[in-house]
């Protein structure tokens, strides 16, 4: 698989009510020959990430329970928590409404393992992820892209917010990634976001 | 001057080192400040000899957190106070994401154990 950056289009249109696809977003509909061999989805109430430690406890759970049936498993899970937890936390910031639902699967196919995120957020959080798919398709360097935000982040001792979480999965283990943003409801100015990474079985 | 909770230690109590392990993931940057509140002082207001940063025990630590260890770089390189950051293989991403650290600041010298 090639560096994923490559692969995010242009945005030709950031119309917010029409739905757009970055990356290699995959659209999970399976067939008999390419049937996850493992699938398992974890809804989390939103609320109920308030206790923060929830987000490591289930991304800790989903990694082991899937690295099992690896030779290396320890690393292996190690590895898929890192990213589940950077996505589960992406999730819960970025999300609109607390009292709304957010998504993590994790399904094993034979050549790949496609760990997905699914959250609402609003018209704010929609235009600074635009924003930031923006900031992916000027430059497609990760590592400089990393280092970029990360001395951002000291000059702006204010900010909150590292941002530094997708590109760390990016730069450091140069995997593939899909973002799709899909409108959920124009009065109400919300969007579904999927994030996709897709971890080949063999590394 | 040691921080210690049920998930993670900080340990500054050696001149010129501090040492990092267990499992960080703290919901922000600004929420790593109290743990890590005795490193920027021990980087600012030591000699000139070389400052030890040990994360090797360090399981896990989430994007909030590297932002938080990129500033201990950021501040050794406005002290011009050389810094080694040991890391572990045991954890793969301490290599992958923390290796590039060295493009920040010429004084930083990665060890990889």
């Amino acid at each position: 698989m090639g560096l994923p950056l490559k692969a995010i289009k242009n945005m030709s249109n950031l119309d917010t009510t029409s739905e757009i696809v970055y990356g290699l977003y995959k659209t999970p509909k399976f067939g008999e020959r390419d049937y996850p061999e493992l699938s398992m989805d974890f809804v989390l109430p939103l609320d109920f990430m308030v206790k923060w430690e929830r987000c490591g406890i289930t991304s800790d759970y989903l990694a082991q329970y899937q690295s099992y049936s690896f030779y290396l498993s320890r690393k292996v899970e190690i590895l898929l928590s890192t990213i589940i937890n950077e996505l589960i936390e992406n999730a819960v910031k970025f999300s609109s409404d607390q009292n709304k639902l957010i998504t993590i699967s994790i399904r094993h196919f034979k050549n790949f393992i496609q760990i997905e995120s699914v959250n609402v957020t609003d018209d704010h959080n929609r235009n600074r992820l635009a924003d930031f798919i923006t900031l992916l398709h000027s430059n497609n360097d990760a590592e400089t892209l990393f280092l970029q935000q990360l001395e951002k982040s000291f000059m702006n001792e204010s900010s909150n917010s590292s941002g530094l979480g997708i590109l760390s999965i990016l730069k450091g283990y140069k995997l593939d990634l899909g973002i799709k943003i899909s409108p959920v409801s124009e009065a109400e100015h919300t969007h579904r976001v999927y994030f996709q990474v897709l971890v080949p079985t063999k590394m | 001057m040691i921080i210690k909770t049920e998930s993670y230690q900080v340990d500054c109590s050696a001149p010129n080192q501090a040492s990092i392990s267990g499992t960080m993931r703290l919901p922000s940057p600004s929420s790593y400040e109290e743990p890590f509140q005795h490193i920027p002082n021990c980087i600012k207001n030591g000699s000139k000899e070389v400052f030890i940063l040990d994360i090797s025990g360090l399981e896990f630590l989430n994007s909030s957190g590297i932002t938080a260890l990129g500033k201990f770089v950021f501040i050794a390189r406005q002290t011009n106070r050389p810094m080694i950051m040991r890391l572990s293989k045991r954890s793969p991403w301490q290599d992958k994401v923390l290796g590039s650290f060295q493009r920040l600041y010429d004084g930083l010298t990665i060890e990889s154990n």
